[in-house]
């Protein structure tokens, strides 16, 4: 197959070396990819390795410097990746970086003046403003000096949250959290998964429930929250846009019994057998494998030579999407 | 540091008063773990277990020569360590995990000095004066729960794996022992493990007790027991940890039952192990690089 | 006692290599699940583990630095690593020096500025040692490193030389370093062809230190092709699984 050169030659220019090379933009996905051999080779870097050699008109996105002889290299192990004159290179792993309205799950680990901090894999602990939560009741008032001497009694510490990240990092790098929406708040009555945050893509729907009654909250941070699906929520959730540990006296989390907890068991074990295979975690692949663990009880699930069987599906899924030239733009990942 | 909030809690604790944690096991579920021995080549023995793949523990056992303990002097001696690497989490750095260590050592030496665990007259050289001494030292590389029974698999693995060498005792004419070690490398002798103990950790969460217990649940147990067992179906010792207010007696003797009977089919799972390592060639095996 | 023949006749060394060949070297990454960067690194029967947390919160109130993160280093050996069972494992003065090396190599090479108000914890460990443990846990660290994407100037890599008998000789083993002539631990940047770490014992003469000095540049590059090759192939493996993550 002869070379696919997007209309946007220009771009192209940037970096010289690749006009030897069959050289395919996937233009969703701004991916520079090589095609050898009928397979697709994306352009693997390590640390110290030259990406461009005049890099005066280039921009050093994350991954790459620039040296004193104006080349750019890069810092990381990765995948190079271009959007104009934007370079940077995604490594595989890395401590979640954040961006502004990613959904995250939390933990608090501190509550100091009007804030508290929270826990998100990332690479300092985030801050939650008290002026950033709904105090129940839902009416948006000026918080008094008795809110923030109550402020355990709406997160205390070790307690897990789902909140948005609201806005640019704080000066020192850190990320600021919002709970405002009734969809956010504090988590009660399932299972904490922690993955890798590379795993989780970045999608329309992080909030998922699946037909057979479990609901997951999928972290862009990699922390995962599963939990029953209770049509009761909607209501609470209406009436009460704020669920406080007060409110958890008063209405005694519902015991998950039965069928419900196996479930929730097969969703863990299943997220936990993709992670292990290093592939991509969202709904339709933890069906995936779920489907294909049927037979099976839920603990043999995370056994090392049971995970390559069940996520055979999965992986297929995924390396279909490789293969499909106009793939969505899913920007997961960093 | 893991850590739990009290609603999760709840969660786990529902989940083993019904009989299904959350990974799916029932209440007296293990889960499965590898062997592999003779992995490190400076020791004169050595194991490494994995316990469900996360938690990974080695242990290397060297054998010297030096004084017996005055009060055996016909016997050889056993000194036990443990150490926690801050591979398995950062605050066991510098000397965080000290207290660890120590609660971990004590477990092992507890179980393992013991006239019948392993013959120690047949480790004295010459009464009185010398005898081998057998350093065990353990290194905790990743933890996911149940270090206690992790450790015990791994230290009977490694002493079953160690090969102490030759001597010859030879009395000179100023009537000082000499001793000449063996330099042949196939000139040993192995240790009779048969009798050593292992351990299996209940621990109390709720009203029930489970066995194996993940980080998690750690978190959540009011106390946990720490029994051996050994082939014979034996108790050899128990260790009573956690800070709940007690255990009922009779609800001891259930757990104590349950021990033993879970103790014996893990000692079978691992003779079977292990003399599937012994017939391994050691040229086959790749250790930490799979 | 009789003498050891380090070179003989035919050139071959103890263990049969050349003199300018460095032992065979395997790795594997990311092993342990609370570490956000690991590798187990052998080089010959010398093995050793690596483990990197971080960036992340700094755990001391007070140490944070305003414009950079802080590294800290921990090396240690396993009381079983050496022929002799070692009696403490980690805070005698050679396993300090040792740490205190490592850190400043890499906090010359690690691109702290991005990441203000932060930790990177490097943990190594020695499993076995047969010489050259400093130089293996500096690849060891690296590689960890680059397992947790935390961005370095250039791939670190680290080899020994030293003289025994007038021949220059790379990666020395226990025996050979044990025979007491110089030893000059190195660490370099490839790619920028930089010095990032260099100690030296023992003396030499001018001429003799270039010769060993080359032959460490040499080790090092070996290493580095030998590193860099493995980790493209395993990150190619893992990418065609996982390209929708771009």
């Amino acid at each position: 197959m002869s070379g696919y050169k997007d209309d946007s030659d220009e771009e192209m220019n940037v970096n010289q070396i690749e006009k030897d090379n069959e050289v395919l933009l996937d233009r969703k996905s701004h991916v520079q990819m090589t095609k050898t051999n009928g397979r697709l080779q994306v352009q693997i870097v390590t640390p110290g390795e030259l990406i461009v050699k005049n890099a005066s008109n280039a921009l050093c996105g994350h991954g790459t410097f620039r040296d004193d002889q104006d080349q750019l290299l890069s810092s990381v192990c990765g995948i190079v990746e271009r959007v104009n004159k934007l370079i940077s290179v995604r490594p595989l792993r890395a401590r979640y970086p954040g961006e502004v309205g990613d959904v995250v799950v939390g933990r608090i680990t501190e509550i100091t003046g009007k804030r508290w901090k929270v826990d998100i894999q990332a690479r300092q602990d985030a801050v939650m403003l008290l002026s950033s939560v709904n105090l129940p009741g839902g009416v948006q008032r000026r918080k008094t000096n008795e809110d923030q001497l109550n402020m355990r009694s709406v997160f205390a510490e070790n307690d897990l949250i789902v909140a948005e990240v609201h806005s640019r990092p704080n000066r020192d790098g850190s990320l600021q959290l919002q709970t405002r929406s009734s969809r956010y708040g504090k988590l009660e009555n399932g299972v904490f998964v922690r993955v890798y945050a590379a795993l989780v893509k970045r999608c329309t729907q992080h909030f998922h429930t699946f037909d057979f009654g479990v609901q997951v909250i999928l972290g862009n941070n990699g922390y995962i929250w599963i939990t029953k699906k209770t049509p009761v929520d909607e209501n609470k959730q209406k009436s009460m846009p704020f669920y406080t540990s007060a409110d958890a006296d008063k209405n005694e989390a519902e015991v998950i019994e039965g069928k419900d907890r196996e479930n929730i068991c097969r969703v863990r074990n299943a997220i936990l057998a993709l992670q292990s295979q290093f592939l991509p975690i969202y709904p339709a692949t933890i069906l995936d494998v779920i489907e294909m663990s049927k037979g099976m009880e839920s603990k043999e699930m995370t056994l090392p030579d049971i995970t390559p069987l069940i996520t055979k599906n999965a992986t297929a899924r995924i390396q279909k999407k490789m293969e499909e030239e106009d793939m969505e733009v899913v920007e997961g990942g960093y | 540091m893991i850590k739990i909030s009290p609603s999760e809690k709840q969660f786990l604790i529902d989940g083993i008063k019904q009989n299904m944690r959350t990974d799916g096991r029932s209440r007296l579920d293990y889960r499965a773990f590898t062997v592999e021995t003779g992995l490190v080549a400076q020791t004169n023995g050595s194991a490494r277990v994995k316990l469900a793949n996360n938690t990974d523990v080695l242990v290397g056992v060297k054998v010297e020569i030096g004084d017996p303990d005055p009060d055996f002097p016909d016997q050889g001696r056993l000194e036990v360590r443990v150490e926690c690497s801050p591979s398995a989490s950062p605050e066991f750095e510098g000397r965080g995990a000290e207290e660890m260590n120590a609660i971990l050592s004590a477990m092992l030496r507890n179980m393992l000095q013991n006239a019948r665990t392993v013959d120690w007259a047949s480790l004295c050289i010459s009464p009185g004066k010398q005898c081998w001494i057998v350093y065990v030292d353990c290194l905790v590389l990743d933890s996911a729960g149940n270090l206690f029974d992790a450790l015990s698999i791994a230290t009977k693995s490694a002493l079953f794996n160690t090969k102490v060498p030759k001597i010859e005792v030879m009395e000179t004419s100023s009537g000082q022992t000499e001793i000449e070690v063996s330099d042949d490398p196939s000139d040993f002798t192995r240790l009779s493990t048969a009798s050593i103990p292992i351990s299996v950790t209940l621990a109390k969460v709720g009203s029930r007790y489970i066995v194996d217990p993940t980080i998690e649940e750690e978190l959540c147990m009011e106390s946990r027991v720490t029994i051996a067992i050994n082939s014979k179906g034996n108790i050899c010792s128990i260790q009573k940890g956690g800070v709940s207010s007690g255990i009922n007696p009779s609800e001891f003797n259930k757990m104590l039952q349950h021990a033993r009977k879970i103790g014996l089919v893990l000692l079978k799972e691992l003779d079977a192990l292990l003399d599937k390592e012994e017939n391994n060639d050691t040229s086959t095996k790749i250790g930490f690089a799979r | 006692m009789s003498k050891i023949e380090f070179i003989s006749p035919e050139g071959l060394r103890v263990d049969g290599r050349r003199p300018q060949e460095v032992r065979k070297i395997n790795y594997r990454l990311n092993l342990f699940s609370r570490a956000d960067g690991s590798a187990y690194y052998e080089q010959g029967n010398t093995r050793v583990l690596a483990a990197v947390y971080g960036p992340r919160q700094v755990t001391r109130r007070g140490a944070s630095k305003h414009d950079r993160a802080i590294i800290n280093c921990e090396y240690s050996m396993a009381t079983f690593s050496t022929g002799e069972r070692r009696k403490s494992a980690k805070r005698d003065r050679r396993s300090t020096e040792i740490s205190v090396v490592i850190r400043q190599t890499f906090e010359s090479v690690i691109l702290t500025h991005l990441y203000p108000r932060t930790q990177i914890d490097i943990f190594m460990q020695v499993l076995q040692a047969d010489g050259g443990t400093r130089c293996a846990c500096i690849n060891a660290a690296s590689l960890a490193l680059i397992d947790a994407g935390i961005p370095m100037r250039d791939f670190v890599v680290s080899c020994a030389a030293g003289m025994i008998d007038g021949v220059a000789l790379t990666d020395l083993n226990y025996i050979e370093d044990s025979a007491g002539g110089p030893d000059l631990p190195l660490a370099i940047l490839p790619k920028q062809n930089k010095i990032c770490l260099l100690q030296m014992d023992s003396k030499l003469t001018i001429e003799q230190y270039e010769e060993v000095m080359q032959m460490a540049v040499e080790g090092c590059k070996q290493i580095h092709a030998v590193l860099d090759a493995k980790l493209k192939d395993v990150t190619d493996q893992l990418v065609n699984k996982r390209k929708t993550l771009l």
